[in-house]
């Protein structure tokens, strides 16, 4: 079955290292770190103190249509998506136009946050009831006049890709959620969609602020955190021996895909071809990674096979690398497996060792810098790499970015439920 | 290529275990016993589901216990679907998919965990089991650890459509050969906090809110046809999703042309109207085109039915649920009224609406 070549145009990111993604590539490229102790709430006493925030005040539209970017998830997919389609050159659709274009994104854990979630809980259950069974008379009776009521709409809404939307002029709107792996997930979904011809135009990516005083003890409790405390800096250190676990990141993410025929037509600056990408599921554990790592090593072969590369055509794995024992581990099996004995003859590099993981946007901003590495020839590094694990046995890029020409990239993400997606990134040649 | 069929369904509602619960209030005006009314003053009534006891699957999968009530319902749904298709546990099923939609996911284990947040501040009364079902794509997670389907898993969580996003995307996948059959469809659970939600929206007054899943396996027929079964077997073909923005009757002009099926052809269309009035706009609505497309009885034979005035409202499941609705009211060997086709049409988000297609089985492995 044919299918339209996809290529990408536009980037866009609201990340901790910055919002501008030359300058973001230009730090990640040098190995700088972005991960420190929290500060968006006090964090004495949590097992986990350590995250990787945006700390600069982001500038995005305040209004797009009909919805106000009034929170901080709504400020980073917005201004990211700005930027991307400004970066594209790309003006908002009309008229019939709008219908060959589409959003696609993951925004998992955007505005669900304590802010209203938490004290609407207490409000409604107390301090130990249950939500199913809870008596809600006295809430309704207060609601209209609680400050939570407004955070109830908020909530109701998830309006972050019908304001993309507004920004892209796009007449379609997808959203994914499959956890970690929601960034890539989104970015392939909608390359599927112009690959078909359903689009011409697809804005993809992801937005997550997961640093709260809820989800950084959620994840901690899983003991998928690092606890590092007295080191932040160093508390990231994917396929390193003394990795205990990731730093929780946030922000947003996305890029701009178009076909081919599209972006030659109006003449548009190509950055890159989305070759392929692959899917599969661990069936294995729901928040455990299957050891061997299979069910990641066949989501690398379909995505190879999707974009016709050999395994040794492979230049670069960006690596999903969260820095815990148990995905690293897998993940070194799985590109084994994936590249055979290639595998040792690549450079595998974790871009979370300097942002942490960012959750639903990780695959969409590790997209946007595999698109950097192929256009600026340096990959970029996995810092905080001092000790071996005999079971990580790839060459990881370790501390310094490393210059090189790289053609093919395949982007790793892997998720909660056993989600796996892997997508190819290839020098673009016309 | 060849044709898909639905080889399997079920549905976890207030009404009971399977599409067969749908059967009575559907077709024989059976009260609804839904099962909480809403706290005095407000509008809202709820079809939840009480009976779903750990009794009931626990038996069958060891990790019962784990999984939070949310994806129960899809894991139950699932098990119905594949024990309606024919297959057993043990079968080896490890290329099939999981796709499934959702409009509020995970939000009782969100409310759950998070409360902990304000009760102690630092989290620590928190369970990490009920932190495992703070992920909307944990029902399809489940499902797939459950049975071993290693194939392509996905959720989709764009409102009221998602499940027949899931669907239509399920179908995609086997007509591109990523899987032989794929589990899809839609779950929902309500918390209380919905209820608030729904309080607050005017559009909502006087609806019935319902929880719970619609799931169907989708399957190649080549496959199909390859375990054994034959065509009575079948629950149906499926034809196709078709995906419009605009008036119904555009909607469903367009996806007659779109899957190539004749509108005479088609016995039943399944509309997503919340209440009477709502059905008897697009009736009228209905009439009006066929009467200027042409001569002819208008609307003879055709059957208009809102099953959502019965069955209420569920939001990212209402398409796995109308469909096995759709299912019920086929008679098989003649279809619905006598007549090839059924539509299911499920109203999206943004005035985008979905179209699912479904056919009489017929001639199930001839060309195979």
């Amino acid at each position: 079955m044919s299918r339209a070549r996809v290529v990408v145009t536009g980037l866009g990111v609201v990340v901790p290292h910055g919002d501008d993604i030359d300058a973001v590539y230009g730090r990640i490229s040098r190995g700088e770190n972005e991960c420190g102790r929290i500060t968006k709430f006090d964090p004495d006493g949590f097992l986990c103190q350590i995250g990787s925030e945006v700390k600069y005040d982001v500038e995005a539209p305040e209004q797009v249509g009909p919805y106000t970017v009034h929170n901080e998830a709504l400020r980073f997919v917005v201004g990211a998506a700005d930027r991307a389609i400004r970066y594209a050159g790309l003006e908002a659709a009309t008229g019939d136009e709008q219908d060959r274009r589409s959003i696609v994104l993951s925004t998992g854990v955007g505005p669900a946050n304590i802010d209203f979630l938490g004290p609407i809980a207490l409000r409604l259950h107390g301090d130990d009831s249950d939500p199913y069974t809870s008596d809600m008379a006295s809430f309704y009776a207060k609601a209209p006049d609680e400050p939570e009521a407004a955070g109830l709409d908020e909530f109701h809404l998830d309006t972050a890709a019908p304001a993309c939307a507004v920004l892209l002029g796009a007449a379609h709107v997808h959203n994914t959620a499959s956890a970690c792996a929601s960034g890539s997930h989104a970015i392939a979904d909608a390359a599927a969609i112009i690959a078909r011809g359903e689009a011409d135009v697809a804005l993809a990516g992801g937005v997550c602020t997961p640093v709260t005083r809820v989800l950084v003890p959620g994840f901690a409790m899983l003991q998928a955190l690092s606890t590092r405390n007295d080191d932040p800096a160093h508390a990231s250190r994917p396929f390193d021996a003394g990795r205990d676990g990731f730093v929780m990141g946030e922000g947003a993410a996305v890029m701009v895909l178009e076909s081919e025929e599209h972006a030659k037509a109006r003449g548009a600056t190509i950055l890159a071809e989305l070759a392929g990408w692959g899917y599969s599921c661990d069936a294995y554990r729901l928040t455990d990674p299957q050891p061997e790592g299979e069910g990641m090593a066949l989501c690398m072969t379909r995505a190879l096979e999707s974009a016709g590369v050999r395994p040794d055509q492979v230049d670069h794995v960006n690596a999903h690398g969260t820095s815990t024992p148990y995905n690293d581990r897998a993940e070194t099996l799985a590109i084994k497996k994936a590249l055979g004995d290639h595998a040792y003859k690549t450079a595998v590099s974790s871009n979370k060792s300097m942002f942490g993981h960012l959750i639903h946007a990780a695959g969409a901003l590790e997209g946007c810098l595999s698109v950097k590495t192929i256009l600026e020839g340096v990959i970029p590094p996995t810092i905080n790499y001092t000790d071996a694990d005999p079971l990580c046995d790839l060459d990881y890029v370790p501390n310094e970015g490393r210059e090189a020409k790289v053609d093919v990239i395949l982007k790793n993400s892997f998720g909660f439920g056993g989600m796996n997606v892997s997508v190819v990134y290839r020098r673009y040649e016309g | 290529m060849g044709r898909i069929l639905i080889s399997g369904a079920g549905a976890v509602t207030c009404l009971g275990l399977g599409s067969d619960a749908l059967r009575g209030p559907l077709l024989d005006g059976e009260a609804v016993p839904f099962t909480e009314e809403a706290p005095a003053g407000t509008p809202v009534s709820v079809g939840r589901i009480g009976y779903l006891k750990d009794a009931d699957s626990a038996a069958t999968y060891r990790r019962w216990g784990q999984v939070d009530t949310y994806s129960r319902y899809g894991y139950v749904a699932a098990r119905l679907a594949l024990e309606s298709a024919g297959h057993a546990q043990s079968d080896d099923m490890a290329a099939y998919g999981v796709f499934f939609g959702t409009a509020y996911g995970c939000m009782e284990e969100n409310q759950k965990f998070e409360r902990f947040a304000v009760v102690d501040g630092q989290m620590k009364g928190a369970s990490p089991l009920v932190f495992k079902g703070t992920v909307d794509n944990a029902p399809a997670g489940w499902v797939a650890v459950a049975w071993k389907l290693k194939g392509p898993n996905a959720t989709f969580v764009s409102g009221d459509g998602a499940g027949a996003e899931a669907i239509w995307a399920a179908a995609r996948q086997i007509r591109r050969g990523r899987a032989p059959a794929v589990l899809c469809g839609g779950v929902e659970r309500f918390v209380d906090l919905h209820l608030v939600l729904r309080e607050r929206d005017p559009a909502s007054q006087g609806a019935v809110l319902s929880e719970g899943a619609g799931v169907l396996l989708i399957e190649d027929e080549a496959a199909f046809v390859g375990r054994g079964r034959t065509g009575d077997d079948a629950l149906a073909e499926l034809i196709g999703v078709v995906r419009h923005r605009g008036p119904i009757v555009e909607g469903l002009r367009s996806t007659a042309v779109r899957l190539g099926i004749d509108v005479d052809d088609v016995g039943l269309i399944s509309l997503a109207c919340p209440d009477a009035d709502a059905l008897a706009t697009v009736r009228t609505q209905l009439q009006q085109a066929a009467v200027a497309s042409g001569p002819g009885a208008p609307l003879e034979g055709l059957e208009l039915v809102a099953d959502k005035t019965v069955l209420g409202e569920f939001h990212g499941a209402w398409a796995g649920v109308a469909t096995c609705a759709a299912l019920v009211r086929r008679q098989p060997g003649s279809g619905w009224n006598g007549r090839q086709y059924a539509i299911v049409q499920v109203a999206g988000e943004r005035n985008e609406d979905f179209y699912v297609v479904l056919g009489e089985p017929r001639d199930i492995g001839v060309n195979q």
